[in-house]
């Protein structure tokens, strides 16, 4: 019974349930919107919008700035430590090896509002938001020793891949007033629970070669596939105003704004790494993990987001912030 | 008459039976074995402290050859020696197997460079306990199992860190002993004495290091992470100290039973020990001018900087001992590997009939490979090798000497052809030892595990204040030259407030290390004050201190361990 009830209330079908009862509404309203009944308002609409979200998951996005330092420490710190002490006459590097954190998102929903009276609506919808990063990397290091042919250390990170996603349904209070005929301005509040989910992957191809006059030798190549991901549920509020003109009789196209705060304060899920023919599996909770890296030219200590063995000491809160600012367009159909 | 008789005769069976349980039990004889361990392939890593930033390598399937020779008599307190020689790369069979040690040794005429057959050792270690000889990964007897083995680019990659690495070479010889240990029920908790020679200073170093601490290297401490390793050791300590079963063992309780080492001009920290050789080779008290001076070419540290390329190159000097020509030591490796190529000598050795031993046969061996290039062994131009080294290992010890392919009686024409990539038996794999060196991607990452890193000075210097430890000071040896070792140890002034070399004691040949460790050396022994180390000159020796000196190290070692409570004389 239990195992019913959650599958019913799953995040999933509380975004496919309202979607699907709006699709089925939506050619009923189109034909009321067509037919015109002149002067007179319709106290159903259906709202469906896309945009634009400026956000900032900064825990998640963490792992962009640990990657790059990480590697940087490894690489370029690690040759000027070897030039330093005259274990190579001199390296470069080609390339760009880092990558991009997310900074925004695009969001997409749909809504029924009823107006309550001529300055009141209230309204359910359901909405969605993806954002996401993917690049493909390619740095090459070249180190040329002393008495010794050059190596060249090739990586090269294809997809190196970070999204975030958010959806749920909401209902919402709208307020509003008319100017005229042709304009009217609303302020409105929606909230509710906030489904999220994170994903990182990078798939790293790493070579190592010695090149000759005539010659080049590969004596090492690795791939090692990393991927994380992690799901959670929160709390999804939205603060905004919107501006709309109507286009035909029953159709109006409006623009809205404001800020959602929407914030996932536990995140769990799955991990995996392939290296080679050896796969390793794990699951956990994200937790951002203290790391520090003891190396003969020095030593750093990072901050990184992971699932992985995460319920040691020394691990702090993990959120997943999907809060910011956001911009929509979108089409109000009456019925 | 009759009944006194059968009184007699009752007394008689009641003492052979107390005599039995007194000493049968203990005395019965193990019999000698030769053959192949197999080691599967080991997912292990290496790290800076970052789990997802690391290092991850799988070895690949090895057979491993060992010889054991049992005691002349055993005894519960018997110890178990574990010999092994250096290179890296180089092999046991040839080297101290065939070299002083075992009941039978190389006829060793050693100012016609050898002879050719094996003969009887009055100097047998046996007489002290059981010997067990290892070849290291692709060194000797050992090779290596991989598919695609045809693929040239496969097995150049098959030479890399994965199979050679200091950590995990020490490693593949604690998985050998240890399952070794567990094969022989009756030996299992027996004193084990590491014997090691040249770089076999680091391998007992490593093994040491890893039994001693061995939690470290499972639960992200170490550098060099193997947690199949824990776990064999482990099982091991369960088995032997059952007190602490399942618990982490403490250093100071499993070096009851491995706690001691014999080491034959060993690396240690080979870093500070050749900086330390250079610079006393330069001084004016150095050898090298009574060597310039007979071979009428004067040494000038200016004109030559390097001292080691004047010894070999110049004055045309074994750097293994100065006294000889150039190669003489390789002489006797590269006869030993050819005599150990005919069945009836490496028989005669090993005691066994190695005819029955199957991994040997060519048809047991599609999967096998020893060398990458099929005409191995070549003169190629490798990067980042001086000449001088190259040259040391462009000795006949390297040759698979072609006079004894197709013999009657030689190991192709008993197993059977061996495809172009394989080998019966290489005495210095060259291949090995550079990718311990050159072709090694954890060493090209920066992990500091390579063999000549300080790391090893400091893991040594840890090993010592449990591990009851002989040196070799054969003074004739440039290679690893004695007289840098005190001063190399002293470099490592974190650890050791001095270390003081002295002539002192009624030994034949006296002579002792003694360290003086700062008060904060190790946390985690804050009662380590002094330990003190057997460093007895050996005056005629070359680097291989039991071809050139057999006896006297033999009767050195013997009154050492009774020193410590060892050894059956």
């Amino acid at each position: 019974m239990i195992s019913y009830k959650l599958r019913w209330l799953s995040p999933r079908l509380m975004i496919v349930v309202p979607f699907l009862c709006l699709c089925l509404a939506l050619p009923d309203a189109l034909r009321a919107a067509n037919n015109g009944e002149a002067g007179k308002r319709s106290r159903f609409r259906l709202d469906i919008y896309s945009g634009f979200s400026l956000i900032n998951p900064g825990d998640i996005n963490q792992i962009v700035d640990y990657d790059k330092n990480v590697r940087e420490f490894t690489y370029d710190v690690y040759f000027n430590y070897l030039q330093a002490n005259n274990m190579i006459r001199s390296w470069n590097k080609d390339g760009d090896g880092a990558g991009k954190k997310i900074r925004h998102a695009f969001p997409f929903g749909i809504r029924v509002r009823y107006y309550v009276s001529d300055f009141l609506a209230i309204s359910v919808g359901c909405q969605f938001m993806k954002g996401g990063r993917a690049r493909s990397l390619n740095v090459q290091y070249t180190r040329n020793p002393i008495d010794a042919d050059a190596y060249l250390e090739t990586l090269d990170i294809s997809p190196y891949r970070l999204v975030v996603e958010g959806y749920g349904p909401s209902v919402g209070i709208h307020l509003f007033k008319r100017f005229g005929e042709t304009l009217s301005a609303e302020a409105f509040f929606v909230g509710g629970p906030l489904f999220a989910e994170c994903s990182y992957e990078s798939r790293v191809n790493y070579t190592w070669a010695i090149q000759g006059q005539n010659y080049v030798w590969e004596p090492f190549t690795s791939e090692v596939i990393l991927a994380e991901d992690g799901s959670g549920t929160g709390l999804s509020f939205e603060l905004g105003g919107r501006l709309s003109i109507p286009v035909f009789r029953r159709i109006d196209l409006y623009l809205e704004g404001g800020y959602a705060y929407q914030m996932v304060k536990s995140v769990s899920g799955k991990g995996s790494e392939t290296q080679g023919e050896t796969l390793k599996t794990w699951e956990g909770k994200w937790r951002t993990k203290t790391e520090t890296m003891t190396t003969p030219w020095g030593t750093r200590t990072w901050r990184f987001p992971t699932n992985y063995e995460t319920e040691d000491a020394g691990t702090g809160d993990f959120r997943l912030n999907l809060s910011g600012f956001r911009i929509r367009l979108g089409a109000s159909f009456g019925f | 008459m009759k009944h006194c008789g059968s009184v007699r005769w009752s007394l008689f069976f009641v003492c052979l039976i107390l005599f039995s349980f007194s000493y049968g039990g203990w005395a019965q004889s193990l019999p000698n074995e030769a053959g192949y361990m197999s080691l599967e392939p080991v997912s292990f890593y290496f790290h800076f402290g970052s789990y997802l930033n690391r290092l991850s390598l799988k070895s690949s399937e090895a057979r491993i050859w060992y010889s054991f020779q049992a005691a002349d008599q055993n005894g519960p307190e018997t110890p178990l020696f574990v010999f092994f020689n250096g290179g890296p790369g180089s092999a046991t069979s040839c080297g101290l197997m065939s070299m002083g040690t075992g009941r039978y040794t190389l006829d060793n005429r050693i100012e016609s460079g050898g002879g050719t057959s094996y003969i009887a050792n009055p100097y047998s270690w046996t007489r002290l306990g059981h010997l067990l000889y290892i070849d290291a990964r692709q060194t000797g007897f050992s090779y290596n199992l991989t598919g695609s083995v045809q693929d040239e680019l496969k097995r150049f990659r098959e030479f890399n860190a994965q199979n050679f690495n200091s950590f995990f070479d020490g490693a593949d010889f604690i998985r050998i002993l240890l399952r070794f240990l567990a094969a022989h029920p009756s030996l299992q908790n027996h004193p084990v004495v590491i014997v090691g020679e040249s770089y076999g200073g680091v391998r007992a170093t490593a093994m040491l290091y890893l039994l001693l601490n061995y939690a470290d290297f499972g639960n992200g401490r170490e550098t060099f992470q193997d947690p199949a390793l824990v776990d064999e050791i482990q099982a091991h300590l369960n088995a032997v100290f059952p007190l602490y079963s399942g618990d982490v063992v403490p250093p100071e309780v499993i070096a009851r039973q491995f706690g001691h080492q014999v080491l034959i001009q060993p690396a240690l920290t080979y870093d500070y020990q050749e900086q330390e050789e250079y610079d006393l080779l330069r001084r004016p008290d150095s050898p090298l001018y009574q060597i310039g001076q007979d071979a009428g070419i004067p040494y000038d540290p200016e004109q030559y900087p390097d001292p080691l390329a004047y010894v070999s190159d110049v004055a045309g000097r074994d750097l293994y001992i100065y006294t000889k020509p150039r190669g003489w030591l390789n002489g006797f490796f590269g006869n030993a590997g050819v005599q150990l190529r005919f069945i009836d000598n490496l028989s005669q050795v090993t005691g066994i009939d190695v005819t029955t031993i199957p991994e040997l046969y060519a048809s047991s061996r599609a999967a096998a490979y020893r060398v990458i290039e099929t005409s191995y062994p070549v003169s190629a131009e490798i990067p980042g090798v001086s000449p001088a080294t190259r040259a040391l290992f462009l000795t006949p010890a390297v040759l698979e000497a072609p006079n004894v392919r197709n013999e009657p009686g030689d190991m192709e024409s008993v197993f059977g052809r061996l495809e172009l990539w394989d080998r019966y038996f290489i005495g210095t794999n060259y291949y090995a030892n550079y990718a311990f060196h050159i072709f090694n991607v954890a060493r090209a990452r920066g992990y500091d595990i390579h063999s000549w890193e300080p790391r090893y000075g400091r893991m040594f210097l840890k090993n010592v204040a449990h591990i009851e430890t002989f040196i070799t000071n054969a003074t004739l040896d440039l290679v690893v030259y004695s007289a840098a070792l005190r001063p190399a140890l002293a470099r490592h002034v974190d650890i050791l407030d001095s270390a003081e070399q002295t002539a002192d004691g009624e030994e034949a040949r006296p002579g002792k290390i003694i360290l003086t460790y700062r008060p904060s050396a190790f946390s985690d022994l804050p009662g380590l004050t002094e330990r003190t180390i057997r460093f007895p000159i050996y005056d005629k020796s070359c680097h291989a201190v039991s071809l050139t000196q057999p006896q006297e190290l033999f009767t050195d070692v013997t009154d050492w361990l009774r020193q410590n409570g060892l050894g059956n004389r």
